[in-house]
């Protein structure tokens, strides 16, 4: 079996213990995916403690309801992680809301939070990083610009239209061709069986 | 020239994106809902660009989280409190038969709507909105079973689709006693919040749409009310599970 099936079937055998509520299973999920979520969701948040929190609600979601995965739709890895964007990007938008809230009553300078964390080389999603990061490359620059500002920067269609002047008919068609690219590239070798 | 499954398909990776605001996710949701039940080329769309949404979080350095962060979550972890559990009833077994067809197989749950779906008396969810719930592949089917009890004799289901805004609860109820009324809790970290009262129509069928996304909850609790409900849940315990 190539090395990510093995990966992926790892997964699958803590996520079965981990329905049975077997905290050592728990502990290894954590251990295998923590840097993964934190990295991801601190680029999408850009702060250290939404990005804790995102992390830490992740994995609670995920040991009260270990059964939302369904090893027939995907990797662990892939449900886990899309987990942790979608909460991401729900904080991202749920603290844009609350900033200009805040900023109509009392308009403060942004300060960005400046913390030094420490890069992860994990060598056992180091093939699966480089297929996505290959396949990201295969994109042309306005496909990868719509998919990034999507994707890491939270922003709705809408807002990517506004910012980069394209029309939004646009931005959704470049989504799609982008995502269908993605799909051609990564989706093959995405089955764990 | 744009066709439907293009226009689809472009609603789809924007929501596996999360790119979509509140207005253009009700738009999205309306065109899916009409398309995907019948496409099985979209769905495969749908769960593709989903794990592509998933894969994608890879392209981003992985970074250790402060050493707090576990910390918390073994707090989060420990194991859970015993549940007060009230008196069930009577309601075990007395299911009579329905429109709503509930096939349970070993572990898993089928929802099958017959057609014959008559009206509840409170709080209907729309039929259409529930076919097309169920037809997401990333929807979720749970079992509420009555205190006590495994899955296989659950009366009803909560289904969902994470992400969503509604969450059915489907399945069969006799009426609660004179001047009750059933209530639906979301729950949270051990904090409920009402989703509503219903009572069944007079076969017994409970379709009941909560305006609530599942995957923001942990536990799902029907109990039994007086007929105006409560503030928190006080009555007897029908049916619940974990989310």
């Amino acid at each position: 079996m190539q090395p990510e099936r093995l990966e992926d079937q790892r997964d699958r055998d803590l996520h079965r213990q981990l329905t049975r509520r077997d905290r050592g299973a728990f502990d290894e999920l954590y251990r295998r995916y923590s840097a993964a979520a934190y990295g991801l969701a601190f680029r999408v948040t850009g702060r250290s403690a939404l990005a804790q929190d995102v992390v830490h609600d992740a994995f609670l979601a995920l040991w009260k309801a270990p059964e939302a995965f369904d090893p027939a739709r995907g990797t662990f890895r892939g449900y886990f992680l899309s987990l942790v964007h979608h909460r991401s990007v729900d904080t991202v938008r749920r603290e844009e809301r609350s900033r200009q809230r805040q900023e109509r009553v009392n308009p403060v300078s942004d300060v960005g939070e400046d913390v030094a964390e420490e890069v992860v080389h994990e060598a056992w999603l180091a093939d699966r990083r480089s297929k996505v990061l290959e396949a990201l490359e295969s994109l042309s620059a306005e496909q990868r610009e719509v998919l990034e500002l999507a994707y890491f920067r939270g922003y709705t269609q809408s807002r990517i239209a506004e910012e980069t002047g394209v029309p939004l008919g646009t931005v959704k068609t470049r989504t799609l061709a982008a995502m269908r690219k993605l799909r051609a590239a990564l989706v093959g070798g995405m089955d764990g069986d | 020239m744009e066709t439907e499954h293009d226009r689809v398909q472009e609603a789809l990776a924007a929501r596996a994106l999360r790119a979509l605001g509140e207005d253009e996710d009700e738009a999205a949701e309306a065109l899916i809902r009409t398309h995907l039940p019948s496409c099985p080329e979209c769905r495969a769309a749908l769960e593709d660009f989903e794990r592509i949404a998933g894969e994608l979080a890879l392209a981003s350095p992985s970074k250790r989280p402060p050493g707090e962060v576990l910390v918390r979550l073994h707090r989060g972890v420990s194991p859970e409190r015993r549940r007060r559990i009230g008196a069930f009833g009577g309601l075990a077994g007395a299911l009579t038969a329905t429109a709503v067809v509930i096939a349970l197989g070993p572990g898993a749950w089928s929802i099958h709507l017959t057609g014959r779906i008559s009206k509840a008396e409170r709080q209907q969810a729309n039929t259409a909105e529930l076919i097309s719930a169920v037809s997401v592949p990333s929807s979720k089917i749970v079992p509420l079973a009555p205190p006590g009890h495994g899955s296989a004799t659950a009366p009803v289901a909560a289904v969902y689709v994470p992400g969503r805004a509604h969450l059915f609860v489907v399945g069969n109820l006799p009426l609660p006693r004179p001047d009750r009324v059933y209530q639906v809790w979301l729950g949270k970290e051990g904090r409920f919040a009402s989703g509503g009262t219903f009572v069944p129509d007079h076969t017994g069928v409970v379709m009941v749409r909560v305006p609530a996304d599942g995957a923001a909850y942990d536990h799902v609790l029907i109990t039994e009310e007086p007929d105006s409900g409560s503030a928190s849940p006080s009555g007897d315990r029908v049916a619940e599970s974990d989310l």
